[in-house]
């Protein structure tokens, strides 16, 4: 994400660059049909009539079939795919997603504990819990207040020791971390399934 | 403007090595973290103290905010501690200290029980 952001930048700066210099060079050239410009012809230094003759000549390729209405599309799919990036560059979120444990209004300074954090922490914890064999899924969604907030955590065990003291052996590593960070827990284990029966199924 | 004392360097400086050193001496607390892009320090007097922010607060002192990297411990626990060691530390070096912000920035399970 973060080499998306400093591509979507670079780009943003060229474009206005690009953008700033077409927009002069049009500027003059409206302003040349007003009062003269002397030598200074702003289309001619553009190439505007080589671009037009280019462009006439590539439309008309494009409208009838071929390998270059063929490139074309796919040049299409490509700008709308790079725009798609560089619009989830600009218009990402770069603030860090905190749960608040403390917002400073004490005066001593507030405290603070990134939500991927809190996500590595439990499935940390989990898998230390006895009979657990992975973390399927562990994920924590805070409040938009950033003051509260749920954990889901789906664990898988192997068919010893049974169901409920799994169950009970994740809860016993995992709600002394979510508690005391004033979450609330939605943990599920479920038996992992053996590679063959999982292909059998699929 | 924050001038050196005796050519050494400045409070600000001095007070983010400081609570650096300090933080990395409590229990659970496995490194400081230098934020997105390696942005979040102190600089000045040609150092560069990574995860820790130390500006001058409107009041006076100064406002310091740190990024930690813990152990598998309970967070709320040892940020207490961090801020206790702090505080003591700035008080004993006579270096103004108005708040201490900490953000629990990674886990490391190098403490995992």
């Amino acid at each position: 994400m973060l080499l998306l952001k400093a591509f979507a930048r670079l780009v943003e700066l060229l474009l206005m660059a690009a953008i700033a210099l077409v927009g002069l060079g049009v500027g003059l050239y409206c302003l040349s049909l007003r009062i003269s410009l002397g030598g200074a012809q702003p289309d001619r230094l553009l190439h505007l009539p080589v671009v037009r003759a280019r462009v006439g000549r590539f439309l008309a390729e494009l409208a009838a079939p071929g390998p270059v209405a063929f490139f074309a599309l796919l040049g299409g799919v490509a700008a709308i795919l790079v725009g798609i990036g560089l619009l989830c560059g600009l218009l990402g979120s770069r603030r860090e997603r905190l749960l608040i444990l403390e917002d400073g209004t004490a005066g001593t300074g507030g405290l603070y504990v990134r939500q991927r954090t809190i996500a590595r922490m439990v499935r940390a914890e989990t898998v230390l819990a006895p009979g657990v064999t992975g973390v399927r899924h562990s994920k924590v969604r805070l409040a938009r207040s950033g003051r509260h907030g749920r954990v889901r955590l789906l664990a898988s065990r192997g068919p010893h020791p049974d169901a409920a003291t799994v169950d009970d052996a994740v809860h016993e590593r995992v709600d002394p971390v979510i508690e005391p960070l004033g979450l609330r827990g939605d943990v599920r284990v479920r038996l992992e399934q053996p590679e063959a029966t999982r292909r059998a199924e699929s | 403007m924050e001038r050196p004392a005796n050519g050494g360097p400045s409070p600000r400086i001095a007070l983010a090595a400081l609570v650096r050193d300090v933080a990395l001496t409590i229990t659970g607390v496995a490194a400081l973290d230098d934020g997105p892009a390696g942005r979040f320090m102190t600089v000045g007097g040609g150092e560069r103290i990574g995860g820790v922010r130390c500006v001058a607060a409107p009041e006076g002192g100064y406002d310091v905010s740190l990024r930690l990297v813990c152990e598998l411990v309970p967070l709320r626990d040892v940020a207490d501690r961090v801020r206790a060691a702090v505080t003591e530390a700035a008080r004993t070096a006579e270096l103004e200290l108005a708040t201490v912000t900490i953000t629990i920035a990674d886990v490391t399970e190098e403490g995992a029980r």
